[in-house]
């Protein structure tokens, strides 16, 4: 299994007014396809920015990320809105739905945007509604359901390009014990069944225990 | 509550743009508001000034009576008048010519003593020489006079009266009021009253008596008293301010059902930003209420904010009135007079209705999002957990579709005496109807759209179509923009077909010039047969005024003597039935033609006698058909000539048409050249047709700028909204870019978002806009006016709808679109 995501000497520094804060202080590491990988740290450690800057959702300040070989700071906009489209799949906290789509809808958003017809890709709707068990639940908006059905939706639609990875932050940190449990078995059951590489941020012992390998995030730097 | 006022405070003056559209539009709708309503006064204060010219403060002219021998009537008359005279001053009216410079001006005489016209219409001079006593031959003239003639005092003025040139001594001039205020027509000179009656044989009379009273809203009153105590003489008001003022008011009530829908938007603009307003405010109003302040309090502060607004835009809106209404005279003066200066004129009380205007609208568009706010919760607000579900309430779409339907079927079953007021208030009830269910109606064109926008925008036209479903900021500037389009197709296309209707009367006249000079007669005629490119001529004859018919409580206010042979092949009349044979008819005897406005006034059948008073008695005419026109408000007749002359002691034309067989430009040269000595009105039909299109482009122009008004007021508004809407959506966005959308996808979608807001906004306008121009027809047909083949609604003006509103909405797009794209999509999605 070949490295499929590497952070070399990764930094990020915020400026707020005259002060610089230092949030990642030369990160360095790599996962492999198929590993799901828990990155854990107690707040501010900086681990969501981590995951953000590897998901191409924000520029690191120095350093470089390579996501499946290729370097995401030699990417133009346009390749890299197509990288996270079709080879990243983000789960948020708080679920990030449409608001206004309904849940087909906002599980099809990742294969719209990358200008496919949704009637080809319909079976894959039903394969994954199958899969995060809201099969009954297709034409509901995000407020007609509850926190770990939208969560579920969250990763249904990081499903629905088949993407090697799969990038969740706090993916349990809005849910009840007993919700995140579930949620973190179906994301076990998806890096086992699926193949599909995870990299999960939490700051809980027990959800970083669902991973195959645990990523010490604190004042900026890793270990293991 | 100092800190709650502060925090007020400073809120409005952060959200700078918030509150300018805000200002914008209580300012529009108080400025509007005051203009529409201070124009009748104006125009009122315009006439009235106008009038003085030839009545001065006088309220009662008295005059010899039918039955009197003679014209003159001893000026002691009113020496024991009633209470409540306060001067009665005796004049000989006369008039000459005054032949300068190779032209003839006519020029009205006014015999008079200088007390009597110091009490009735006082002048002010600015030179004069030896004019007391004034006796002999002294004469007053005016200023404008002296001027164009180079007259001074103490020179001598010679004036041809009934042929004879008399000579007067310029003993005064006098500054441009009162009888010498310039309306570019008649010039008036005045002379001693007992040189007057000596010049007319009548020395020691005079030919009316002015009266002026203690109190002029006496006037009805005390004519009828004098009318009694004077049996055997004429008794008139010397123009009936009663009649001005319900006139000028209707000038004023057409422009106030435009104001209403721009005060409308207002209203709509100001609720939407107190929703969010309050919205913003939220957690703040939550903090204040869970250390101690009452609903009561923070309600009081809101509304004090709401009040700041009010009272601000109300003094602005003033202002901005008082230079709306400066420009409206501008535009409506010409009708009447061109070459006047013209004042606004207003009353202490138009400008507190138009501050309370802006006030209230104010209170009232914030008090429901306030109230709303009032009811939530302490413990909803402090947890955040207050809903934001977008409820499709069933009672809203039946209560918007019954509307609709009373809108548009309740003015068509209307009968014609309440269809004005019906047709008006229908036309109100479109705005809620519309606003119920614009939802609906954007739902419906958007599933529509979803099809096609896959084909013609791909992927992203699909989203745009679904982003804009439910969405409250897109379903707001729909409204705005239905609203404003609608009211500016309204406008527009009511002016296209007055200026289209003018255009084809014009090009159905039989005619190719009109001639008028005084006196206009048979001799006249004959010579203007004789001026080259001359075919054929016809003089009529029209009387104008008040003719009274007994026995059915009303008048006809215009009366055409009909000529057998040249009427109808010169003038159109829209006569019911046999045209030809009813003409010929009218000379056979006393018969009259009346319109159908009026035999349905007052119930009268083909065959019943009408009994007309004139000067020269009572007559009885048979009534043979019916003519469709709206002259004289329907108060109009026809006869034949030779009746109306010995009936109606009409003697001269009032206008003569002729037709030409050469190029009718070098005919009217021609017939000024032969006529330069009498100061003749010539006109070719293309010169009528020009000058009719331009006073009435004047005043149309008025109503076009108070729908582009409301246009701009839609405008701000919807750039307000996409800015509001773009803050609501920066997650939503965010959280597209996060799962793969770039940045040239995001502009896209946002500018097919703001086309299909646009489109589907022009849309509703169209179709709003239909059916207040259906509701229109219905009161100009109620107001007697024919709307056959009137209105007319062109394929451009409708085109042009569409393209508004989505110029507005894409222009209004352009900076959140780049805005959106350049959005920081950690900051955006990270925190609930």
């Amino acid at each position: 299994m070949g490295i499929i995501i590497e952070a070399i000497n990764l930094c990020k520094t915020y400026k707020m007014g005259e002060i610089s804060i230092e949030v990642l202080r030369g990160v360095n590491f790599a996962v492999n396809q198929g590993e799901y990988v828990s990155l854990m740290g107690p707040s501010g450690s900086g681990k969501s920015t981590l995951l953000y800057l590897l998901g191409g959702l924000d520029k690191p300040t120095s350093g470089g990320i390579k996501l499946k070989g290729r370097e995401l700071a030699l990417m133009k906009d346009k390749e890299e809105s197509e990288m996270r489209r079709r080879e990243i799949g983000f789960v948020f906290q708080f679920y990030n739905l449409v608001p206004n789509l309904n849940l087909e809808e906002n599980i099809m958003l990742p294969i719209l945007l990358d200008g496919k017809k949704l009637k080809q890709y319909k079976n894959r709707l039903d394969e994954i509604l199958e899969l995060v068990g809201l099969s009954d639940r297709r034409r509901h908006t995000p407020r007609e359901l509850s926190g770990g059905q939208q969560q579920r939706v969250a990763i249904a639609r990081a499903l629905v390009n088949d993407p090697d990875i799969i990038l969740a932050d706090e993916p349990t940190g809005n849910l009840d014990s007993k919700t995140g449990t579930e949620i973190l078995e179906l994301f076990k059951r998806i890096n086992k069944e699926k193949g599909k590489t995870i990299v999960q941020v939490t700051h809980s012992h027990e959800a970083a225990q669902y991973g195959t390998r645990i990523i010490n995030v604190k004042d900026g730097r890793v270990w293991e | 509550m100092s800190i709650i006022f502060k925090f007020t405070l400073r809120n409005i003056k952060e959200k700078k743009l918030r509150t300018f559209l805000i200002l914008l539009s209580i300012i529009m709708s108080s400025a509007l508001f005051f203009a529409s309503t201070a124009v009748s006064t104006t125009v009122e204060m315009i006439i009235m000034e106008q009038v003085r010219k030839y009545y001065g403060s006088a309220d009662i002219i008295v005059t010899a009576g039918e039955q009197a021998k003679s014209w003159a009537i001893s000026p002691n008359l009113l020496d024991n008048c009633p209470e409540g005279v306060k001067y009665a001053a005796g004049m000989i009216h006369g008039g000459g010519e005054y032949k300068e410079k190779g032209e003839t001006v006519r020029i009205g005489i006014q015999g008079i003593n200088l007390e009597d016209l110091d009490k009735m219409n006082p002048i002010i001079l600015e030179q004069q020489h030896e004019l007391i006593p004034f006796k002999g031959s002294k004469a007053i003239i005016g200023k404008g006079m002296a001027e164009e003639y180079g007259l001074k005092p103490g020179d001598p003025i010679g004036i041809y009266m009934n042929g004879l040139k008399k000579w007067f001594i310029v003993s005064g001039i006098s500054q441009p009021i009162g009888p010498f205020l310039e309306d570019g027509e008649n010039r008036y000179i005045v002379v001693p009253r007992e040189t007057m009656a000596g010049l007319y044989g009548n020395k020691g009379k005079v030919s009316e008596i002015y009266v002026g009273l203690e109190d002029s809203s006496e006037q009805d009153m005390m004519v009828e008293k004098l009318s009694k105590a004077y049996p055997m003489y004429r008794v008139e008001p010397t123009i009936s301010k009663a009649m001005i003022k319900s006139e000028t008011q209707q000038i004023s009530a057409m422009f106030l059902v435009i104001v209403v829908f721009v005060m409308i938007l207002s209203a709509f603009i100001i609720y939407t930003s107190f929703k969010v307003i309050m919205a913003e405010r939220l957690p703040v109003i939550g903090t204040f209420r869970s250390i101690g302040a009452t609903k009561k309090m923070t309600n009081r502060v809101l509304m004090v904010e709401s009040m700041v607004y009010g009272i601000i835009g109300g003094i602005l809106g003033d202002i901005l009135g008082i230079s709306i209404l400066k420009l409206m005279i501008m535009q409506i003066t010409p009708i009447w007079e061109s070459n006047i200066d013209f004042k606004a004129y207003y009353t202490i009380g138009q400008l507190i209705m138009g501050f309370c205007v802006g006030l209230v609208l104010s209170l009232i568009s914030s008090f429901l999002p306030i109230r709303k706010v009032s009811k939530i919760q302490i413990r909803d607000i402090v947890l955040n957990s207050v809903e934001k579900k977008f409820k499709k309430k069933r009672w809203k779409t039946v209560l918007g579709i019954l509307f609709l339907a009373i809108a548009v079927v309740v003015p068509r079953v209307t009968p014609d005496n309440t269809a004005i007021a019906v047709g008006i208030m229908c036309m109100f009830l479109l705005v809620p109807a519309v606003v119920m269910l614009v939802p609906h109606i954007t739902n419906s064109f958007l599933k529509l759209f979803q099809f096609i926008y896959a084909e013609v925008f791909g992927n992203e036209g699909i989203l745009a179509a679904q982003n804009l479903r439910d969405n409250k900021n897109n379903l707001n500037n729909i409204i705005l923009l239905g609203m404003s389009i609608s009211v500016l197709l309204m406008i527009y296309t009511l002016s296209q077909s007055i200026i289209n209707d003018t255009v084809n009367y014009y090009k159905e006249v039989k005619y190719d010039i009109t001639f008028w000079t005084w006196p206009a007669n048979r001799s006249t005629e004959n010579k203007l047969l004789s001026v080259d490119g001359v075919m054929d001529t016809y003089g009529e004859y029209f009387k104008y005024g008040e003719t009274q018919v007994m026995g059915k409580n009303t008048e006809i206010k215009s009366i055409l003597g009909v000529n057998k042979n040249k009427t109808l092949d010169y003038l159109i009349l829209d006569i019911e039935g046999d045209a030809e044979k009813l003409v010929k008819e009218l000379d056979e005897g006393r018969n009259i033609i009346i319109t159908n406005i009026f035999k349905d006034e007052h119930g009268i059948k083909k065959g019943d006698y009408l009994k007309l008073k004139t000067e020269k008695g009572v007559f009885e005419y048979k009534v043979i058909g019916f003519i469709e026109s709206n002259r004289s408000e329907g108060k109009f007749a026809l006869i034949g000539e030779r009746f109306l002359k010995s009936d109606m002691s009409v003697k001269e034309y009032s206008d003569i048409y002729i037709k030409t067989n050469k190029d009718s430009e070098e005919v009217v040269k021609n017939i000024q050249e032969k006529f330069k000595n009498r100061n003749p009105w010539v006109r070719s039909v293309e010169q009528s047709m020009k000058e009719n299109m331009e006073a009435n482009s004047k005043i149309l122009g008025i109503f076009n700028g108070f729908g582009i008004m409301a246009l701009v007021i839609c405008v701000f508004g919807v750039f307000n909204n996409l800015i509001i809407s773009f803050i609501d959506r920066k997650r939503s966005l965010a959280i597209m870019r996060s799962v793969g959308m770039n940045k040239r996808q995001t502009l896209k979608m946002i500018f097919v978002e703001a086309f299909t807001g646009g489109l589907i906004g022009g849309l509703t306008g169209i179709i709003i806009g239909l059916l207040l121009i259906m509701n229109v027809e219905k009161v100009i047909e109620a107001l007697g006016g024919s709307i056959k083949e009137f209105i007319q609604i062109s394929w451009i003006s409708l085109a042009a709808c569409v393209i508004v509103g989505i110029a507005i909405t894409i222009a209004a797009s352009v900076g959140p679109a780049f805005r959106s794209s350049k959005l920081d999509i950690i900051d955006a999605i990270k925190y609930e």
